[in-house]
């Protein structure tokens, strides 16, 4: 236990971690449903898409960056994953190939733009998000896209000896974004550009190169996202995503990663997605308007970062 | 006989610690009015800590600082902290405009006068509505002393002032200094120059590993004493010797010109196991020389072989990848991650060796970091420490493993010890001559002429971007330098 304590305290997640657990506490003395088990997939079920998504943007604002185009890019691979996955004509492999390629082609085009225009990474995603959004409505012409296989609905909704698919997929990609951040190559160049981006390019990093590839991840990431959400609703909506950047870019910086770049991790994003996930979930349980849920979510993405930065300032 | 002005600020038993590790010990020191008192010692050794301590900002963890008169103390900091987007004038009033209960207008033509008066005192020819990103280095560090001046501050504060200076700005530094004491303010400075020092300076304080080790007036303690207080023994010579043994031609350039202008015409070589210096003003275009050769600037013309084939850089990966390495001379910009820690630095140009199918080997590069941290001395308070909070010779030191990593042929150095001490100066020296023991070759960018001097076999000069002589061995003196320097 004592070791537990310990590891909350060095780490850099200390603040995170006690106002989940409080959250958590306070839930369950609310309400009884909280504190169980299906509960508890359930949670993880609803936060999967936010999960991905956010894991994908992660790279982007360590690297110094920032993506509000993932909300688009996920309707774009939406529809055209439904496209694929008709229940005529559809194929679930094509379709899923499909619906990746595109994400990672829009997001390493956002990279291409950012890198030879110099137009800061802001505008960039802020133009490409209007205009993925318009390409959605354009390819599935306006209307939502459905009557798809049934072998594609399964991956929102089946499971594998009871663990949905979502919570698989949310572990694995977990997983892969934690490796290829803190132990591959690729992931040491990310942080080391998003802490000196001058100093990385005299160092021989071929700064643009690894930028449109961070980019490029950011997009793959909204587009497995896409194919999740896709397949869980059954259609493929062009209005999908709507606003799904700024959530996952929240638990992001709940998550406490620096929005300056350079610091940051996959743990801290999970346990931001996951607390967002907690209060949403502890919130309908107690029956709180949908409109309250907004306020009080937005008060406490502020509260977070808030005791984030007075624990981690009084253990210095 | 000593002579003393009035007592404005007195240490008494001053400690300082972080993190229960302590930076300042039992500190007793006196500051006078009219007094230039010079602070020197190794990098680490507390001399920021105890400037940031009489400023406030720093609080003593024992002990007290007593202010005589008033707590009017100003200080320019190491790095200068000017806006700038605001014009100089506005930098000088920033947070002490003139009361808000006038006129706008009425306010901005006091802040003028008061602004021009000032420039005429310190002699300053910058105009006052000018923007101060637009200023050099230097001019910022003047605007930075007049602000402090405008303030009436009683004791200024002042944190390597003279590092980024050239030798014109230093005499003018020199005149205000001079102004400053005759109007009976106190003035306390870091530098690691010993010419300052001895040019300005009336008291030397020497500090070491938190220590005061001593407080003489300048004309009791000689060079030599100075060097062994700070370092703790005696360094048997501050320039190492060596035997030149000069190989085969390595890299050379002709017909090399900046598309942008800043240099033209550049024309040398460098053999292994030679040294070749380049001087000259700050700003004529010597860095800029360095950084078309290691491959980060590529808008150059002109022709470089490389072991005697043409090549040509598309970046510094592409530089680094054929054999030429570079330290810039900006470390902070241009050398470290602030937040990486050392083994993360040090391995950041040579990563492909401590990986495997894109896996980290962290043991392998903690191992290796072991090892160059052994080597370079590299002090550390404790492990995993960030490189931002290490020492400016640690972290110098740190660039300079990470620099060498690549086993480059060539090494371009940018002013190497530029804000480093004494010391770590010397550690650097003793690199330079394993580097060219082992034949590499090395192209010294360096402002500090006796150690272009003592080091170079040859020495480029360049005057406003244009090559004006190439002067070998047995002719390099300052004045030969500085002439050609200046034409």
């Amino acid at each position: 236990m004592k070791k537990i304590i310990s590891f909350i305290q060095e780490s850099q997640y200390g603040g995170i971690f006690f106002a989940l657990f409080f959250t958590c506490i306070f839930f369950s003395f609310q309400s009884e449903q909280f504190p169980t088990w299906t509960n508890f997939v359930l949670i993880l079920n609803q936060i999967s898409v936010n999960a991905i998504l956010a894991f994908g943007v992660t790279f982007v604002i360590i690297a110094g960056g920032i993506d509000l185009s993932l909300g688009s890019i996920l309707a774009v691979s939406g529809v055209v994953a439904a496209l694929f996955a008709k229940e005529d004509s559809g194929s679930v492999g094509l379709s899923i190939l499909l619906a990746l390629f595109v994400g990672t082609l829009m997001g390493l085009i956002n990279g291409l733009i950012t890198v030879f225009s110099k137009v800061p990474p802001f505008i960039v995603t802020l133009g490409s998000m209007t205009i993925g959004r318009g390409l959605a409505l354009l390819i599935s012409d306006g209307k939502p896209v459905s009557g798809l296989l049934e072998s594609f609905n399964s991956i929102g909704n089946g499971d594998l000896f009871g663990i949905p698919y979502s919570i698989i997929l949310l572990i694995l990609t977990f997983l892969i974004s934690t490796f290829l951040l803190d132990h591959s190559i690729l992931g040491r160049y990310i942080k080391a550009i998003g802490g000196n981006e001058m100093a990385a390019f005299v160092s021989g990093i071929s700064v643009n190169k690894i930028k449109c590839m961070v980019y490029g991840l950011s997009g793959l990431f909204a587009a497995i996202g896409a194919v999740l959400l896709t397949a869980r609703i059954n259609t493929g909506q062009p209005n999908a995503g709507l606003g799904f950047e700024l959530d996952a870019i929240a638990a992001v910086i709940i998550g406490g990663t620096s929005t300056k770049g350079g610091k940051g991790s996959m743990l801290g994003t999970f346990i931001g997605v996951f607390f967002i996930g907690i209060i949403n979930n502890g919130l309908d349980l107690l029956n709180v308007s949908a409109y309250w849920q907004q306020v009080v979510m937005g008060g406490i993405i502020i509260l977070a970062v808030l005791f984030d930065r007075l624990y981690s300032h009084s253990s210095k | 006989m000593e002579r003393h002005g009035r007592k404005l600020v007195s240490l008494k038993d001053v400690s300082v610690a972080y993190h229960s590790i302590t930076v300042l010990q039992q500190i007793v020191l006196d500051f006078y009015a009219g007094e230039v008192h010079a602070i020197l010692g190794e990098n680490g050794a507390g001399k920021s800590t105890l400037l940031k301590t009489i400023f406030g900002i720093t609080s003593p963890s024992q002990g007290e600082v007593i202010f005589y008169e008033s707590r009017n103390v100003a200080m320019v900091h190491q790095e200068l902290m000017l806006v700038p987007e605001l014009t100089v004038e506005e930098n000088i009033f920033l947070g002490q405009e003139f009361s808000f209960s006038k006129l706008p207008w009425k306010r901005k033509k006091e802040m003028r006068e008061k602004c021009i008066s000032l420039f005429q005192e310190f002699e300053c020819e910058i105009h006052p509505n000018e923007l101060v990103k637009n200023l050099s280095i230097a001019n910022q560090q003047f605007i930075e002393i007049i602000r402090a001046v405008s303030k009436n501050a009683q004791l200024i504060l002042m944190d390597e002032p003279t590092s980024s200076l050239s030798e014109k700005e230093l005499i003018l530094f020199t005149k205000i200094i001079d102004k400053l004491k005759n109007q009976d303010v106190g003035i306390v400075f870091i530098s690691h120059k010993m010419q300052e020092i001895y040019q300005l300076a009336d008291k030397i304080s020497i500090l070491r590993d938190g220590k005061l080790i001593s407080t003489n007036l300048l004309q009791e303690i000689t060079q030599k004493e100075l060097l062994s207080q700070m370092v703790g023994r005696d360094i048997p010579q501050f320039f190492p010797t060596r035997k030149s043994q000069i190989a085969e031609e390595i890299l050379s350039i002709n017909q090399f010109s900046s598309r942008s202008n800043k240099f033209q015409n550049i024309h040398f070589n460098v053999h292994k196991g030679e040294i070749v210096g380049i001087a000259g003003l700050v700003g004529a275009g010597r860095s800029e020389i360095g950084m078309a050769i290691a491959g980060i600037d590529t808008h150059v013309a002109g022709e470089m072989f490389l072991k005697g084939v043409q090549v040509e850089l598309k970046s510094p990966k592409d530089a680094i990848e054929k054999g030429i390495a570079f330290l810039g001379e900006d470390r902070k910009q241009s050398g470290f991650i602030p937040d990486f820690k050392i083994s993360e630095n040090i391995s950041l140009s040579s990563l492909s060796k401590f990986q495997r199918f894109g896996f980290l080997q962290k043991q392998k590069e903690e191992q290796n970091a072991e090892t160059e941290i052994k080597k370079y001395a590299i002090k550390q308070l404790f492990k995993k420490q960030a490189v931002v909070n290490l020492s400016g010779g640690n972290q110098q030191k740190v660039v300079l493993s990470k620099v060498l990593q690549t086993n480059p042929d060539v090494i371009i150095l940018d002013e190497p010890t530029r804000g480093i001490d004494v010391h770590a100066k010397h550690e650097i020296y003793l690199i330079m001559n394993e580097l060219i023991a082992a034949g590499k070759a090395i192209i010294l960018i360096s402002s500090d002429l006796p150690e272009l001097i003592h080091l170079s076999d040859r020495v480029i000069v360049i005057s406003k971007g244009k090559q004006t002589a190439t002067l070998q061995k047995e002719q390099l003196n300052p004045e030969e330098i500085i002439h050609f320097a200046m034409q």
